[in-house]
């Protein structure tokens, strides 16, 4: 087994990432040994961006982020993006040696193979990994870690981690933490099959790393390699020749800022430490007046800072219950065989002494506990820091637009988007911004063509904001392209190629026109014409059929040239739909709506003369559909209203079927409110116009009971809906009129007074009393 | 041989507590505890090497099956000024947990208040000998002690079981005690402050069906740490259980009879899956409203255990463990009932389909439950 020999010319450290236990020992080791080269596990292709990290200004967290896409398929599918981070905190120990070798003025180099060959290394095995680039994955989920827990009364491997190396480990001198360290990673080593590491690809990583170090050795006399602990053996031992790089992949690294909430391994970091804000509490202490207490102050800091915030939110908790939290927590560290109170201690001492009462699901103290272990510090870098060409082109485009990026305030811009050009361009800025999903931008106000809504406001008002998650958003998308619009056109075709709905598809088409892009290529084009053939959701067509509309009525008001065939399109829709439609008498109650927008948008469409050809066909459909035994009511209301429109013939249907359904039995009965909602949608001029519709109606309805009027009254103010207050008015004296009153005397005062209330909730409580 | 039906947990492991003690020599202890945190964590959660006593080699088992990590708090809490609430479920081995808690620290379970609806406060501090009272007057010796004046005057544990079934004017009447850790007895005069004596605590019990622990008034639930215990989450350790439980009761009854591991899997699935909702195989199940805790399963399978020794010819029966479920569902049984029918004909279906043997006898049972 290897030893820490503080004689040999290259001495091998190993380390758990982000563990202040391993950088604290680290930072003695550099002292004793004094290396003339520093090697760290981490992609040579990152090794110019080291300054960066060392710099002055620079604040953690930080990360390397490598992308890549692989276009012509060596990986999996073609046009597949992958990407990774390698996050450093001030507690990870790579920054550490980085930080000691800066300062000392010696060569530190990055000696692991770029994220790329990773992968091609990889490729054949796994496919699907998440991006996190993991190699500790082993460490966690072995047998042999399930017994060290199980035997050491530990609840999770990190737990015991904590125990046994970092509380203890700190109280440990380095030779004998390092060599402790060795011993468990030696036989993590020895318990994981050697196929799992030809999958992962850390066989290829350690030939290419122990390469990397003998070259080091040649020029210098004295080597300190700092990498995962796991690695030790493999990079002493390396068991595969090291291979030339395989393909050339375009891979792309950036500096970014980083998060302690991404870096917790409690949110999905797989190789970090739990709570690292925590941890990172721990390191400064160690580098503070009482290095020996650093657990136990940061312990009784966080419990002091979690009681300051629950008395904020207004919980009762008094320092009686924080003194008692810190006795637990102390109580437990010794009965656990800990020198000092850790992680796993405050939780308990927390749990213990703020909780009153059961632990539900919620539970404020351990939430805001949760809150201050995970940390919210965000990093910063230098200003000259390398920034990727999509986050120099948004920064340009700001630029050009007016948008002053100087200051971290919301801002709030009004645009003119059918009047002036420079606004219509800022607008389709912003919706680029949105659809890469950057949080810059947000439409506060305007007309929403994806949503269909407030089609008819002529301003756009957004809410924009410059932060650092904007830049650590575009560092993250400039994998898909090297400026704003060339990204936005890559998602949205990779979008396009995803989605199997033609619904989807139209709105991508909507988004694209927001953006203002064109397609040169007709790729989306040609994708929507195949969603259109192949997709047999009658919804999700009728989604495209509104999208399709939407461009077709607004491409003029936008002034944007037609880049597509929107007639064509909308044709095939609609020739689609027709073949759907006759199935779909039977709808749910809430798609009713949406049925009912789409005939009517059907039937608009081919008013026109470029649909004229489909009226025909749209109107012997919807005859069929009459005859169709479970009709949805409300839908056979909508259908008879458009077939009146056509032709004012359909008068006497329409009323023999109101009558049909208000003198049917009970339960038909209770439909009509729907079906005259259907019919009201479409034909409201029947009401308005007509002389007959409005009597026979009112006849119809002093036909009933009045309990049964009652129970249909709620539905039937929703089909009065259709009209506006003006019209209700107008067939409100006409009704009155049928029953000999006089208009004015329906006049009711504008605001109910308290008596007629009182007088209407007695009445209803004795009509319930009575039905009970 | 005894005739206790259920011996104190302080007899039960009487010997398990000696060795502990014996070799218990370099821990701290705090005042007036038999045993140091570390043994009674030992005691409850077992310990890996056996331990030699008096010549043997005794073996400290796991007591409480579950969450270690809670029991360690609790005998931190212990060790501090503020007493112990448990609260949960009922069925969760609350109780079973204070007991050993109890046992181990000062080596008397049953100085114990059981909490209902009529406990009074002559019940929890002291009351008096009237016929010594009345020719004496007041002093001491007619003066009779009730579990807080117990623990307090020895430095012992009481136990409060149920502490939320007593009126909230007798549950504050702890208060003070707890607070300044002196009782006064007016009727003594001078005499009559008593000083409580280190070692003594209360660990209560809250059931959470019952009266919450909401309606316990801020000033005494700040005087406690409050633990909550869940039901056991694993079915295989909830089989064990159900084995070790029945098989005490058994042994206590003189019932001579090997355990049926097959049934205790049975039970064990069949409540934890009505518990949680869910099924091993994901089916989503409607839950009963009665609680399905372990000590119910316990008590089903000694229900059928006793069934075959007496009428049964000693083997355990599927179908009158089927029919004994129904038991388990308490008063709202009419409903539950239909439940526990739709449970077995699809979740106990597709498990017979599956798994046969066991599982495919279960299934045909299932018209036993009426």
């Amino acid at each position: 087994m290897t030893r820490y020999d503080l004689s040999a010319d290259c001495l091998y450290f190993p380390v758990r990432h982000h563990s202040p236990a391993c950088a604290y020992h680290l930072e003695r080791a550099l002292e004793a040994y004094r290396p003339q080269c520093v090697l760290i596990e981490g992609p040579e292709n990152a090794g110019h961006l080291l300054p960066l990290l060392t710099h002055p200004s620079a604040k953690t967290p930080l990360a390397f982020y490598c992308a890549l896409r692989d276009d012509k398929g060596d990986l999996g599918e073609p046009g597949e993006t992958y990407k990774c981070y390698y996050p450093f905190l001030d507690c990870s120990p790579e920054l550490t040696a980085l930080r000691w070798a800066a300062k000392a003025g010696v060569e530190a180099r990055l000696i692991d193979l770029p994220y790329s060959q990773i992968l091609l290394s990889r490729a054949q095995e796994r496919r699907e990994e998440r991006s996190i680039y993991q190699d500790e994955a082993h460490f966690s989920h072995k047998d042999f870690l399930e017994r060290l827990r199980e035997k050491t009364g530990a609840r999770t491997f990190d737990e015991f981690w904590e125990t046994y190396f970092e509380v203890n480990g700190l109280a440990m001198e380095t030779p004998a933490f390092v060599s402790l360290l060795y011993t468990y990673c030696a036989l993590a080593r020895e318990t994981t099959p050697p196929a799992a590491l030809l999958a992962d690809g850390s066989l290829a990583r350690e030939a290419h790393m122990a390469q990397a170090i003998e070259a080091a050795r040649r020029t210098y006399g004295r080597v300190l390699v700092v990498t995962g602990g796991f690695h030790v053996e493999g990079l002493r031992h390396p068991t595969m020749e090291a291979a030339p790089p395989k393909s050339a992949l375009q891979e792309q690294v950036y500096p970014m800022v980083y998060s302690m909430e991404a870096a917790d391994a409690l949110q999905g970091y797989a190789s970090g430490m739990p709570s690292p804000g925590f941890y990172q509490r721990v390191w400064e202490h160690l580098h503070g007046e009482a290095p020996q207490d650093a657990y136990g102050d940061s312990v009784l800091e966080l419990i002091a800072a979690a009681g300051r915030r629950l008395r904020h939110q207004g919980e009762a908790l008094s320092v009686a219950d924080e003194t008692c939290a810190l006795d637990m927590a102390r109580g437990l560290a010794a009965l656990r065989g800990k020198v000092q109170p850790g992680l796993y201690e405050l939780q308990d001492g927390v749990r213990s002494a703020f909780v009153k009462g059961e632990i539900g699901l919620l539970c404020l103290p351990l939430d805001i506990l949760r809150q201050l272990t995970t940390g919210d510090q965000v990093g910063a870098l230098p200003d000259d820091a390398l920034i990727p060409p999509l986050a120099v082109d948004f920064q340009n485009q700001c630029a050009k637009l007016g948008l002053r990026l100087q200051t971290s305030q919301q801002q709030q811009s009004t645009l003119q988007i059918f009047s002036s050009p420079k606004h219509r361009a800022t607008s389709r800025f912003f919706h680029r911004t949105v659809f890469l999903d950057c949080r810059f931008a947000k439409l506060s106000k305007g007309p929403d063509l994806v949503g269909q809504k407030n089609q008819s406001l002529i301003r756009e008002i957004w809410d924009w904001r410059w932060s650092g998650g904007v830049m650590a958003a575009l560092v993250d998308q400039s994998v898909s392209g090297g400026t704003v619009e060339e990204a936005c056109a890559y998602l949205l075709e990779h979008r396009m190629t995803q989605t199997s709905l033609a619904g989807e598809g139209a709105g991508l088409l909507v988004q694209g026109f927001l953006m203002g892009l064109d397609d040169p290529a007709g790729t989306l084009h040609g994708h929507l014409r195949e969603l259109l053939v192949n997709d047999g959701d009658f919804f999700s067509l009728a989604k495209a059929c509104g999208h399709l509309n939407t461009l077709l009525e607004m491409g003029r008001l936008y002034r944007q040239p037609d880049t597509y065939d929107y007639v064509g399109l909308l044709d095939q829709c609609f020739g689609r739909v027709l073949t759907l439609l006759p199935s779909m008498a039977a709808i749910q109650d809430e798609q009713l709506a949406p049925c009912l927008s789409l005939l009517s948008l059907l039937y608009q469409l081919s008013a026109k003369a470029s649909f004229a050809h489909r009226r025909a066909g749209l109107l012997s459909v919807l005859e069929r559909l009459l005859a169709a035994p479970d009709l949805h009511p409300g839908l056979h209301g909508g259908i008879l209203g458009l077939l009146y429109g056509a032709d004012p013939d359909w008068r006497e249907e329409i009323e023999r079927t109101c009558g049909g359904y208000l003198r049917g039995t009970r339960e038909k009965m209770l439909l009509s409110a729907s079906f005259l909602r259907g019919l009201f949608s479409m034909a409201r001029d029947l009401v308005l116009v007509s002389d007959q519709f409005l009597p026979s109606l009112d006849e119809l309805f002093a036909r009933l009971e009045e309990e049964d009027f009652l129970a249909l009254l709620p539905e039937l103010r929703l089909a009065f809906r259709y009209f506006t207050p003006m019209e209700i008015s107008r067939i409100a004296a006409r009704a009155a009129a049928l029953h000999g009153v006089a208009p004015e005397r329906l006049r009711r005062p504008a605001s109910l007074d308290y008596a007629y209330g009182e007088a209407l909730d007695a009445w209803a409580a004795k009509r319930l009393g009575a039905g009970a | 041989m005894t005739r206790q039906i259920r011996p104190r947990a302080e007899e039960r492991y009487q010997e398990e507590l000696a060795a502990l003690a014996a070799a218990d020599t370099k821990e701290r202890r705090p005042l007036g505890w038999k045993l140091s945190p570390k043994a009674v964590r030992d005691f409850i959660l077992g310990r890996d090497e056996p331990l030699q006593y008096q010549g043997r080699t005794i073996q400290v088992a796991k007591k409480y099956l579950g969450n270690d990590a809670l029991v360690e708090r609790c005998v931190i809490t212990l060790t501090g000024s503020r007493g112990l609430m448990l609260v949960g479920e009922p069925g969760t081995a609350k109780t079973m947990l204070s007991e050993l808690l109890a046992a181990a620290i000062s080596g008397v379970s049953t100085n114990t208040i059981q909490g209902t609806a009529g406990t009074t406060e002559d019940m929890i501090k002291y009351s008096w000998n009237y016929a010594l009272l009345l020719s004496q007057g007041p002093t001491r010796s007619a003066l009779v002690p009730a579990p807080l004046y117990v623990g307090m005057e020895k430095g012992i544990l009481t136990r409060f079981e149920e502490i939320t079934r007593t009126p909230a004017e007798i549950q504050d009447s702890l208060i003070s005690v707890m607070s300044d850790k002196v009782l006064n007895v007016p009727e003594l005069g001078e005499d009559g402050l008593l000083f409580a004596q280190a070692g003594f605590n209360v660990i209560g019990t809250a059931n959470t069906r019952d009266r919450g622990v909401n309606e316990m008034s801020s000033a005494l639930k700040r005087r406690f740490n409050f633990e909550t215990v869940r039901p056991v989450g694993n079915v295989q350790m909830e089989k064990e259980i159900i084995l070790r439980e029945a098989a005490a009761m058994a042994r206590s009854a003189g019932v001579e009879m090997a355990p049926d591991a097959g049934a205790a899997e049975l039970l064990a699935t069949t409540f934890h899956e009505l518990r949680e909702g869910v099924s091993s195989m994901g089916h989503r199940i409607e839950k009963p409203s009665a609680v399905m805790s372990t000590a119910e399963a316990v008590s089903v399978y000694y229900q059928t255990m006793m069934g075959a020794y007496y009428y049964g010819g000693g083997a355990m029966e599927i179908r009158a463990l089927a029919a004994n479920l129904t038991g388990a569902l308490g008063q709202e049984a009419g409903e539950d009932v239909e439940k526990l029918r739709g449970y077995f004909s699809t979740v106990i279906r597709d498990k017979a389909d599956k798994l046969g043997g066991i599982w495919k006898a279960y299934y045909q049972a299932r018209s036993a439950i009426r």
